[in-house]
């Protein structure tokens, strides 16, 4: 092929077409799958999904043959690869859904496929009229989505290795037990990812949804997606029991995980993030149950249902069994913007980095009565270095700065202003279902289409953990710039010939 | 004998007292000048005369019984702390005295809640307020309505930097206390000696608020409003004198006159000083001020863009768009609506331009003036700390320093920025669950949470411009709000360490004791 004859790539240039190539490989194997599950049915999206996906196969294999691999990837070419794989994997589902005839509109679709690839649980689409076979592309979109966030979050950043990336020092000692490589990371991710859905699985059927209720359902779990199948499963309590737990442990960091497989029981126990994470869960879920004055054992399981499925990001729509109060709202709307911990499939915030801006506005509290003082914030009493916290720093201005341009773009869409901070919150966040201030779940699919195309960035700056992306865009910027001035010089020989 | 420690807490303590009961003698001279022209309109004098005589008992008391020293950090912060809730307190003591609040049978805890919040709400150039329908403004003296002006003319400047004019003693510590008082993180030096750096300070804005008064009053206002609104304006406080704040006079001149002055207001004191001295604008070589003004210039025109296309005429749009950004803007918190749902009623607004209102408000004004919010200047060192970060991210050996205009801002302040960023998120989030589980609705607690804390009057929601907070807050939730105004007007670290550092201090001595 030409592969000879096409010059030397840019590790950039390859890293992004990668990305690109590994979008439409994955999206094209889920398409493919998908149709062949829907033979077990009717089967009457099956033809379109075939063709669909072979077709994207194929465009993703030749682009995958025609990529010059580099010798050596910078940790911004990885970021490159990602943000495009992101991008490429979204617009390939967005086709799905349309040749699939679940939606007729290209923005809507785009909607749908953030959505599901983000693992946010905002959709739009009614869930009483899809097939089988596109209930499971939508369902293994979100695991794809779960993993993706796990492997740059806990595999890919930590071992990137560079002094200066903000969430690479966050939880970099942390996920470095996960292994000493990007390989050996990814496939710790894997080795937990993977039967622990098979787990919820299997707990989930025992409790006789249904086998294929029971994948849907783990699916979302496990990746904090929060997609519910057709039937409302989640109204059997056996299942909401079960549910509480899987969202528990997805929101747990996968080195924590890890360490249990391994029986590393000991090192957790002065896991100050850990600690904290069930302290915010038990707690609140107790303020919850206690304060709507509802003392059924119903209500707490519902209790524990809201709590666990806001701090977790799934968004699982659970209401209470007792009164509501306005409070509430802003509790829930606060763990959710904090997520859970660092090294998790959720989103946010993260806990550990809330902890080390807690410990930062203490130390220059006591900076300011002794200003030539020495202190080292320290977590689990590990010293933690001074570009750490720095890039915690950064990562706060990115959230917010994110959050209030969502915010302010949705409520100039029509969003009204608490709705508009609601949304924009859970979207970066990529968590769901958002809640009025009387706790009633609110339908995304009333808001306008321009109302939700805002919320689409945010969702997938939220997925990339925000910061790779400014990291692509630097790099496409820098990339452009190059080229300007190549052109600029070439048009400057020209007229200087003429 | 008395040990060393035992001394020199003595020393700190009484300097503290000292420069309370300086500051009570400042607050005390206003009451006895309101006093007299409340007696001159008609009006009793007593009250004030009352008020006055106790704050300068209580204020002679500290500083004859006194002696100022040199301050430690952890003094610097003790004295301007307790300065500011003696002279909230006493600021309290003539609307007490007054009845001022004493409405539709309101028991006397109400009544000193609400004086206590109006008290603090002026001296912290809040301009929130108990005032409303149910007890209009205008029934009340002219003597006490311009005492209510004057403590936000002399909180905008900050009574402590009045207090050092008058204290060559303190000599560095004076300095301290400038720094720990004055809006944004790093305070300017204007003259060698620390107390010229007051008077400086001082000069300049008696000038400026003279030059709006003389302003407003050729833009049609009276002279008595006039004056009022020149020390509201100047201090970027926005009381006012009427229960429909400025849309009373709905005039485009007066507006006019109020947008330039709040635009003053709300830049850096030190730029109007180098001004004078090089006898040109040098405002807009300053980084910070060109931010200010741009940010300030694009909202008003996103805001007239969305008002213009929902139903409001492009005169009207730019009209109440370019007031309420600027009044927001500045945290200064005047109104131009005639009532409520009128034009310049901006909670009626759709939610589009409320948000950008809403960002305006937590955004603050420049550092070194009379404005509150987080400030420009922060926002600026974080924006170009996130650019730094990425460029590190790209080229990891490379040299990036953190830059704000040209200059290079230290690790140490960008350090100080987040963790005061930080502290500010943290309170506003214990402050929304607060006021939401003291009943208050989520926009209006929150609104009026980012309002104490920046120190700008209005809020949304319940709380907007033609609302009163005696309406829209119950009065636990008026208290939480006050404390978070003085909070706020300290810039936060100022407050809290005067709870921390005596605490610390004890510590110490009970360690040292054992």
């Amino acid at each position: 092929m030409g592969y000879k004859k096409l010059p030397d790539w840019a590790s950039w240039t390859s890293a992004l077409f990668l990305g690109i190539s590994s979008g439409l490989q994955v999206v094209s194997f889920v398409s493919i799958v998908s149709g062949l599950i829907g033979l077990t049915g009717t089967g009457s999206q099956t033809p379109e999904l075939l063709v669909a996906g072979t077709c994207l196969g194929i465009l993703g294999t030749y682009l995958f043959s025609i990529i010059r691999p580099p010798k050596k990837l910078r940790a911004s070419d990885i970021f490159a690869g990602f943000f495009s794989f992101a991008i490429s994997a979204t617009l390939c589902s967005t086709l799905i859904f349309l040749i699939a005839g679940v939606t007729n509109q290209f923005d809507t679709a785009l909607y749908e496929a953030s959505v599901a690839l983000t693992t946010t649980a905002l959709s739009t689409l009614d869930i009483s009229q899809l097939t089988p076979e596109i209930e499971f592309f939508r369902g293994i979109l979100q695991w794809i989505g779960g993993l993706v966030v796990l492997i740059l979050g806990a595999a890919i950043i930590p071992v990137v290795g560079t002094r200066s990336n903000p969430s690479a020092h966050i939880e970099r000692n942390e996920a470095l037990s996960l292994g000493a490589t990007r390989r050996t990371a990814v496939y710790s991710i894997l080795a937990i990812y993977v039967p622990l859905s098979i787990i919820l699985w299997f707990a989930y059927s025992l409790t006789g949804i249904g086998i294929f209720d029971g994948l849907l359902l783990a699916v979302s779990t496990v990746s904090t997606g929060g997609f519910l199948p057709q039937g409302n499963p989640l109204a059997n309590g056996a299942v909401q029991w079960i549910a509480i737990a899987g969202m528990c442990v997805s929101g747990t960091s996968f080195v924590v995980l890890w360490r249990l497989a391994r029986n590393k029981v000991g090192e957790l126990k002065n896991s100050l993030e850990l600690r904290i994470y069930f302290l915010i869960l038990i707690s609140l879920g107790l303020v919850l149950f206690l304060a709507s004055g509802n003392l059924s054992l119903t209500n707490l399981r519902s209790s524990f249902m809201v709590i666990s499925s806001a701090i977790s990001t799934t968004g699982f729509p659970a209401v209470i069994q007792g009164e509501w109060l306005p409070v509430f709202t802003v509790l829930i709307l606060l763990i959710t913007a904090i997520g859970g911990m660092a090294g998790s499939a959720s989103g946010g915030f993260n806990i550990r980095s809330l902890i080390i801006l807690l410990r930062l506005s203490i130390r220059e509290l006591v900076r300011q009565l002794h200003p030539r003082s020495v202190v080292r914030i320290r977590i689990d009493d590990k010293p933690l270095s001074e570009s750490t916290v720095e890039h915690a720093v950064v990562l706060q201005f990115l959230f917010i700065s994110v959050v209030v341009i969502t915010a302010v773009s949705s409520s100039i869409a029509g969003l009204d202003l608490f709705s508009a901070i609601n949304a924009s919150i859970h979207s970066t966040a990529t968590a769901g279902p958002i809640r009025s201030i009387e706790g009633d779940l609110v339908d995304p699919s009333l808001w306008t289409r321009p109302i939700r195309a805002t919320l689409i960035p945010a969702m997938i700056l939220g997925w990339l953990t925000i910061f790779p992306v400014l990291i692509a865009a630097g790099e496409f910027t820098s990339f452009l710039k190059g080229r300007l001035k190549s052109f600029r010089r070439q048009i400057l020989k020209v007229t200087e010939r003429q | 004998m008395m040990s060393f420690e035992r001394k020199k807490l003595q020393k700190s303590t009484s300097t503290t007292f000292h420069v309370t009961g300086t500051a009570l003698l400042f607050v005390s001279a206003a009451m006895f000048g309101c006093a007299i022209i409340e007696g001159t309109t008609g009006g009793s004098i007593f009250p004030l005369l009352l008020a006055s005589l106790t704050s300068l008992f209580f204020g002679g008391l500290g500083r004859l019984g006194t002696k100022p020293g040199l301050l430690g950090q952890a003094d610097i912060f003790s004295a301007v702390g307790g300065a500011w809730l003696f002279v909230s307190l006493f600021g309290a003591l003539p609307y007490l005295f007054a009845g001022t609040f004493n409405y539709g049978g309101s028991g006397l805890l109400i009544q000193f809640a609400d004086s206590l919040f109006e008290s603090i709400s002026g001296y912290s150039c809040t301009g929130s307020t108990v005032f409303g329908s149910h007890n209009p403004i205008e029934s009340h003296g002219s003597g006490i309505l311009l005492y209510r002006q004057l403590t936000q003319w002399a909180g905008g400047m900050g009574i402590v930097v009045l207090v050092v004019t008058v204290l060559p003693s303190l000599r560095a510590s004076g300095l301290g206390l400038i720094s720990a008082e004055a809006p944004g993180p790093q305070s300017d030096r204007l003259a060698s000696r620390v107390v010229d750096t007051a008077r400086e300070f001082w000069k300049i804005y008696f000038v400026l608020t003279l030059f709006i008064g003389v302003a407003l009053f050729a833009a049609g206002m009276g002279g008595y409003d006039a004056l009022a609104h020149a020390l509201t304006t100047a201090s970027t406080g926005g009381f006012s004198t009427r229960d429909s704040s400025i849309g009373f006079w709905d005039s485009s001149a007066i507006e006019m006159v109020l947008i330039f002055g709040m635009i003053l207001g709300g830049s850096s004191f030190a730029l109007h000083w180098r001004s004078t001295k090089e006898h040109r604008v040098t405002h807009f070589r300053d980084p910070e001020f060109r931010s200010y003004f741009g940010l300030m210039s694009i909202s008003t025109f996103a805001i007239t863009w969305i008002l213009a296309s929902n139903g409001f005429g492009v005169n009207e749009a730019l009209r109440s768009a370019a007031f309420n950004v600027v009044t927001l803007g500045t945290s200064t918190g005047f109104s131009n609506a005639s009532g409520a749902g009128s034009n310049g009623d901006f909670a009626s607004w759709v939610s589009g331009p409320q948000i950008i209102l809403f960002i305006l408000l937590v955004f603050g004004g420049c550092t070194g003036s009379t404005s509150g919010g987080v400030k420009i200047f922060r926002l600026q060192v974080g924006a170009s700390h996130t650019l730094r970060s990425i460029r590190r991210f790209r080229r990891p050996r490379g040299v990036f320093p953190v830059f704000q205009g040209t200059k290079v801002v230290p690790d140490a302040l960008v350090q100080r920025i987040a963790g005061f960023i930080a502290v500010y998120a943290v309170l506003v989030v214990i402050g929304t669950i607060t006021l939401t589980a003291l009943d208050t609705d989520i926009v209006t607690a929150l609104s009026g949470v980012v309002s104490a804390l920046g120190n700008m009057g209005p809020a949304l929601g319940e709380a907007g411009p033609t609302s009163s907070f005696a309406d829209a807050y119950s009065a636990p939730s008026r208290m939480v709000l006050a404390l978070l105004m003085l909070v706020g007007r300290l810039e936060i670290f100022p407050m809290l360490l005067m709870v921390v550092a005596p605490y610390r201090s004890t510590k110490h001595h009970l360690n040292k004791s054992k």
